[in-house]
């Protein structure tokens, strides 16, 4: 079935969108009333569309010269780009034909469009420039700037710097790189030269004076480290211009190391002796501190002492510099402060200051002393049988005797002790007698305590009339049964008396107890009316008597249960009272 | 080529220009100014006595996105629902393509996308 004819064939057809187009330098009006937009082609195809292909920049791209088609404004175009377009050498033949006919209008008539039609179409598939159609001066510049010479225009993504008052003005430094000098050349900075015009009259020798006084030799400060030259090796080389240390082969002798050593420590005798007194100056160090009489063999005086500096210092055997004054005068203040002889807590025996008043050695038996005073240790380090022991024991009484004798021994042994002492400090010694002294009993022994610690008293035997009318919940509810649910406040103080505790023996467990109690004896008194048997009874009355004394069993035992409810009921009371009353409660069981 | 004169007239006016079948598309997020432009493509295309079929309205084409609210898992699973319209529309021309260039290049609102299809080159 045909389908309907479709308004646009795709095939055939040519697809443009409206973009925006960034603003170029050269400051080029866009169409589009100045908006910067534009139609661009976006269905790939090349072919040529009136009026949309003219500023499509694909076409100029792949190099359609389209160009001098006598639009004014892209004419215009075409002259400001001229050097920049790679179209610059191409046969300008259009422009002589077409020039005459560009009208003042934009856009171009279909007259002049046939005519250059022709022309456009045999000059449209040019083929693409290469990189000889950039003009000269613009490759130079390309190939300064360090771009590639590749016939593409890197200048127009280059931003022209202070155009239109954008951007700062570049100023380069002058700065000396002395690393791509080589080595051995030698730097001179002749900045400060005056330049004077030279002519003829001109004495040589002025100039030369003149060149002179201004240059100077520039250092290479960085030059040490970056190449990992020793300072001494790099002053030798620097001094090398002077004078050959060496000799003109350059050929070093064979002690040489020796030889830069000795001239950079300045002679110094000491430093030769490296290899040989290091090792006494640590053995000396090592030693001074068990042996002072060893050192002070050695030390006669103060070169030895300075000597000692010296190698104290050298010993130090990853040191490389040089020993200064300073360090020297370090040292011998180290040796002088901290000096093994002058021990402050070292006791000299011939030191007359450290002596006392007394000779030392008498005082060589204070501890045995000491220990042995049972005046100041007392009874605590000596028992009775250590005490009967050292007296023999008089006599043996009763265990009581014998305790008061070894007290009145050990007192005696303390007497004695005190009085046996050889100290020349004066004691007075008094000896009790024995009639003075006091006889210890019980009663006596027993007084001696005192009052405020032990209370005397009275041991009784617990009363039992603790029993208190309490106060309890079952007693509250029956009084207020009884008197109606009114609790009566009696008496001058308004309290509520019949719930207080009256006399002993009064209380509700009393009464119970009693009733109990009378109800029992009650049982027993009228047990004496227990039905006898009797001899010819009838069966009624055998059957009444056996009732009757059921009757009684049965109540003997009803009582005695009530009693022991009662009991029970009175001890939870109790404990509860108990609890509530404290820790000085009392225990029941 | 589609000559819509007489072969006879082609050699003498030559100010008559090829005039191609163009189609222009302009799509846009923004009824209305998708609508304004149009209507000012469509007056510019009478003014110029061109015939012009429009504007074509296509149907919208609706972009939905639909996303949990929470940047989290936690809470109650409510979600946004976030769409985008894309309106379309046609008009044809019968005009030549210098004609057409000059009018879309008057009138153009921000956010209108503008397409020209050019046939038969």
């Amino acid at each position: 079935m045909g389908k309907k004819k479709k308004f646009i064939e795709k095939k055939k057809s040519a697809t443009f969108a409206l973009v925006y187009k960034e603003a170029t330098d050269d400051g080029n009006e866009e169409d589009g009333a100045g908006t910067g937009r534009i139609f661009t082609r976006i269905d790939g195809g090349f072919s040529h569309v009136p009026g949309f292909s003219e500023e499509d920049p694909r076409s100029q791209l792949h190099g359609y010269a389209y160009g001098e088609q006598g639009e004014e404004e892209e004419e215009e175009e075409e002259e400001e780009e001229e050097d920049l377009s790679m179209f610059a050498d191409a046969e300008e033949e259009d422009t002589e034909e077409t020039g005459d006919e560009n009208g003042s209008h934009k856009f171009q008539t279909a007259v002049k469009r046939p005519q250059s039609g022709a022309n456009s179409s045999s000059s449209r598939f040019r083929d693409r420039r290469g990189g000889a159609a950039l003009p000269d001066h613009v490759r130079k510049e390309l190939v300064d700037l360090g771009f590639p010479d590749d016939g593409y225009d890197y200048l127009q993504h280059m931003r022209k710097i202070g155009a239109a008052g954008v951007g700062a003005s570049f100023v380069p430094t002058n700065r000396l790189q002395l690393d791509r000098i080589r080595t051995d050349v030698k730097v001179y900075d002749s900045s400060r030269v005056a330049v004077n015009l030279v002519d003829e009259t001109t004495d040589e020798q002025r100039l030369i004076e003149a060149v002179g006084s201004s240059t100077r030799p520039l250092r290479r400060p960085a030059f040490v480290e970056e190449q990992g030259l020793d300072p001494e090796v790099a002053a030798a080389l620097a001094n090398s211009d002077d004078g050959s240390q060496f000799d003109s082969c350059d050929e070093l002798e064979d002690d040489f190391v020796i030889h830069a050593t000795e001239n950079a420590d300045g002679d110094d005798s000491a430093c030769q002796e490296i290899p040989k007194r290091q090792d006494v100056g640590i053995h000396k160090v090592g030693n001074s501190n068990g042996h002072r009489e060893s050192v002070e063999e050695e030390r006669e005086g103060e070169e030895e002492d300075e000597e000692d500096v010296h190698q104290i210092a050298r010993k130090d055997t990853t040191r490389q510099r040089c020993i200064r004054l300073l360090d020297e005068q370090f040292e011998s203040l180290a040796l002088r402060e901290y000096d093994d002889d002058m021990l402050p807590g070292d006791f000299d025996e011939e030191d007359p200051e450290a002596r006392g008043h007394a000779d030392i050695s008498q005082f060589d038996d204070v501890l045995s002393e000491f220990l042995a005073d049972s005046n100041i240790h007392g009874d605590k380090y000596k028992t009775p049988a250590e005490t009967t022991s050292s007296r023999p024991s008089k006599s043996s009484g009763p265990a009581l005797g014998i305790r008061l004798e070894a007290c009145q021994e050990s007192s005696h042994a303390s007497l004695d002790d005190v009085s046996d002492t050889s100290e020349d400090e004066l004691v007075i010694v008094e000896e009790e007698s024995e009639d003075e002294r006091s006889n210890w009993d019980c009663e006596t022994v027993v007084s001696t305590l005192s009052n405020l610690d032990n209370h005397p008293g009275k041991i009784l035997a617990p009363s039992k009339s603790n029993s208190k009318k309490q106060l309890t919940l079952g007693r509250v509810l029956e009084e207020k049964e009884s008197n109606g649910g009114v609790i009566r406040l009696r008496g001058r103080h308004h309290l509520p008396l019949d719930l207080l505790p009256e006399k002993p023996g009064s209380t509700l467990i009393g009464e119970k107890f009693k009733g109990i109690g009378k109800t029992g004896k009650g049982d027993k008194e009228s047990g004496s009316k227990k039905p006898v048997s009797r001899v010819g009874e009838t069966p009624e009355e055998h059957k009444l008597r056996k009732a009757a004394v059921k009757e009684q069993r049965r109540d003997a035992r009803a009582a005695k249960k009530a009693l022991k409810v009662c009991y029970r009921d009175e001890s939870q009371r109790a404990q509860h009272g108990a609890a509530n009353t404290g820790p000085s409660g009392i225990h029941l069981p | 080529m589609a000559m819509p004169l007489k072969p006879g007239k082609v050699g003498v006016e030559e100010a008559v220009e090829t005039v191609h079948r163009i189609r222009i598309t302009l799509s846009s997020k923004n009824v209305k100014n998708l609508e304004k432009v149009c209507a000012d493509l469509i007056k510019g295309a009478k003014d110029k006595r061109l015939k012009v079929k429009g504007p074509v309205r296509m149907p919208t084409k609706v972009l939905h996105i639909t996303t949990r609210k929470s940047p989290c898992g936690e809470g109650t699973n409510t979600w946004d629902r976030f769409e985008l319209r894309v309106h379309k529309r046609v008009i044809d021309l019968h005009s030549p393509s210098e004609v057409v260039k000059q009018i879309t290049s008057i009138t153009i609102e921000p956010g209108v996308e503008v397409e020209v299809t050019i046939a038969d080159i």
